[in-house]
């Protein structure tokens, strides 16, 4: 009986612990899915599948942001490369003045180049992409 | 000590200090919790990161910081614990897992694929129910979906990618020395022979009879990565596949036990063996440094000859080349800016 007893515990621990995993694949296959109708890419396992030089620039009521404040204010380096999609900058950049630096009235400008090829510039408050 | 085959790969070690995972999946988690101990050290120092920092998921700028700060001691603790104590290993798997998921989460900045595999791999490790095939799984998924992204970006048809990647970005690549400038059909190959090794890999990885050669495919791949890019690129995913691939493969280093010799040298030895198959011996009287290997003993020199020709050795030299990779520049920068 008590053998009975540990046995279906076990069984029913192993299929509780089968039915996680296979949520957290589930959640992972989504991510894979959702990053096809999606610039951004996060969790849909994309490295390096784009390279990109971008340059962010800052302006705030009409005077230009140092490297240093523009790294305090996103906390990524305002000249750099980004080894997967440029747009996941843009998303930090974009969230950031949606959230904390809501109401600072900036404007952005981010100069970028994917795969050395293709130029092109975003901007904020606009949050508007123009090809160069 | 006693060691029961179990069905499927692996052997399940039926010792107090490892009752639960098999060799393969214990090796495969030790060096994961190396991985964030060395390659992401921030995240056990409560003072690296501000965090929550723009989020994935807005209701966690809510959490206050030290909620944070807490939670990289509690990170700390469990991947360094169970590499001196080399026990609870599935339980400190999950912890570790689910913590550093937890921040990468509370943190666009601090996403990254390679860590969030790693975050992955240790979560499943803490979920193991006795099926390997959940490891495989993983794996699939992630070559699966890098070859998804990669098939539906034209860069990578037409070679802008790789071009850009070898002749542009990484100065004085191989690819750079043999290829000349405006020559795009070898990169155009290159892009295309990508492609299809992941999605080959992810496929194949989940059919077992395949495995030994999914292994040395995946390494040549992520190694051939490193040689074309003079090692600027793909270390991380080296070290981490590395530690995946362990994980399915039927990898059964013969147990060894240590006698005599000092007791730190016996701790220390236990302690770096990242298979859990060198064991401290009873005969503590011995005062000679003796090892028994397969009934044989060996001693004094011959002990450590036979040590570093081991297969524990081979893997935890491996995993050293690969941090000392990535750490030895980083260490030399640093002195040299005090200097």
């Amino acid at each position: 009986m008590k053998n009975s007893l540990a046995l279906s515990g076990e069984l029913f621990r192993k299929r509780v612990l089968a039915l996680l995993v296979s949520v957290f694949f589930g959640a992972q296959l989504l991510g894979v899915i959702y990053g096809r109708f999606t610039c951004v890419k996060y969790f849909s396992w994309a490295p390096y599948d784009q390279i990109s030089y971008y340059e962010i620039e800052v302006h705030k009521q009409g005077k230009s942001l140092s490297s240093k404040r523009i790294r305090n204010r996103y906390h990524i380096s305002p000249k750099n490369r980004e080894n997967r999609s440029i747009h996941n900058i843009i998303s930090i950049v974009k969230q950031y003045e949606n959230s904390y630096g809501k109401g600072e009235n900036v404007n952005i400008t981010i100069s970028y180049t994917i795969n050395g090829h293709h130029s092109g510039i975003w901007t904020w408050p606009e949050d508007e992409y123009k090809r160069k | 000590m006693d060691i029961i085959p179990e069905s499927g790969h692996g052997l399940r070690m039926n010792t107090r200090e490892n009752s639960e995972l098999t060799i393969p999946i214990v090796t495969s988690v030790k060096a994961l919790f190396l991985y964030i101990l060395f390659f992401n050290y921030g995240f056990i120092n409560p003072f690296s990161y501000e965090l929550p920092f723009l989020p994935f998921i807005s209701i966690f700028d809510r959490i206050p910081s030290a909620i944070y700060q807490v939670l990289s001691v509690i990170l700390g603790f469990a991947v360094i614990m169970p590499l001196l104590i080399k026990r609870y290993y599935s339980a400190f798997a999950f912890t570790s897992g689910l913590i550093t998921l937890f921040f990468i989460l509370s943190s666009k900045i601090l996403f990254s694929n390679s860590l969030t595999f790693a975050a992955c791999f240790l979560l499943l490790a803490g979920l193991y129910y006795g099926s390997i095939y959940i490891f495989r799984i993983q794996i699939s998924i992630l070559y699966v979906g890098a070859a998804i992204n990669k098939i539906f970006s034209e860069d990578w048809w037409n070679g802008l990618f790789i071009d850009y990647l070898l002749k542009d970005m990484l100065q004085g690549s191989l690819y750079q020395l043999l290829f000349p400038a405006g020559e795009m059909n070898t990169a155009i190959v290159l892009g295309i022979i990508v492609m299809l090794i992941e999605l080959l890999l992810g496929i194949f990885v989940l059919i077992p009879k395949f495995t030994r050669f999914v292994i040395v495919g995946g390494l040549l791949f992520h190694g051939s990565m490193l040689v074309v890019t003079a090692g600027s690129l793909s270390i991380f995913f080296m070290y981490i596949m590395s530690a995946a691939f362990i994980s399915i493969s039927d990898f059964r280093p013969h147990q060894i036990t240590l006698q005599g010799g000092h007791a730190i040298t016996i701790y220390i030895l236990t302690r770096l063996d990242l298979t859990d198959t060198i064991v401290a011996g009873y005969e503590i009287k011995k005062k000679r440094f003796t090892i028994d290997k397969l009934g044989y003993q060996f001693s004094g020199r011959k002990a450590w000859l036979e040590l570093i020709q081991s297969r524990q050795f081979a893997v935890w030299a491996w995993f050293m080349i690969l941090i000392g990779w990535f750490l030895i520049p980083r260490i030399v920068q640093k002195v040299i800016q005090f200097m």
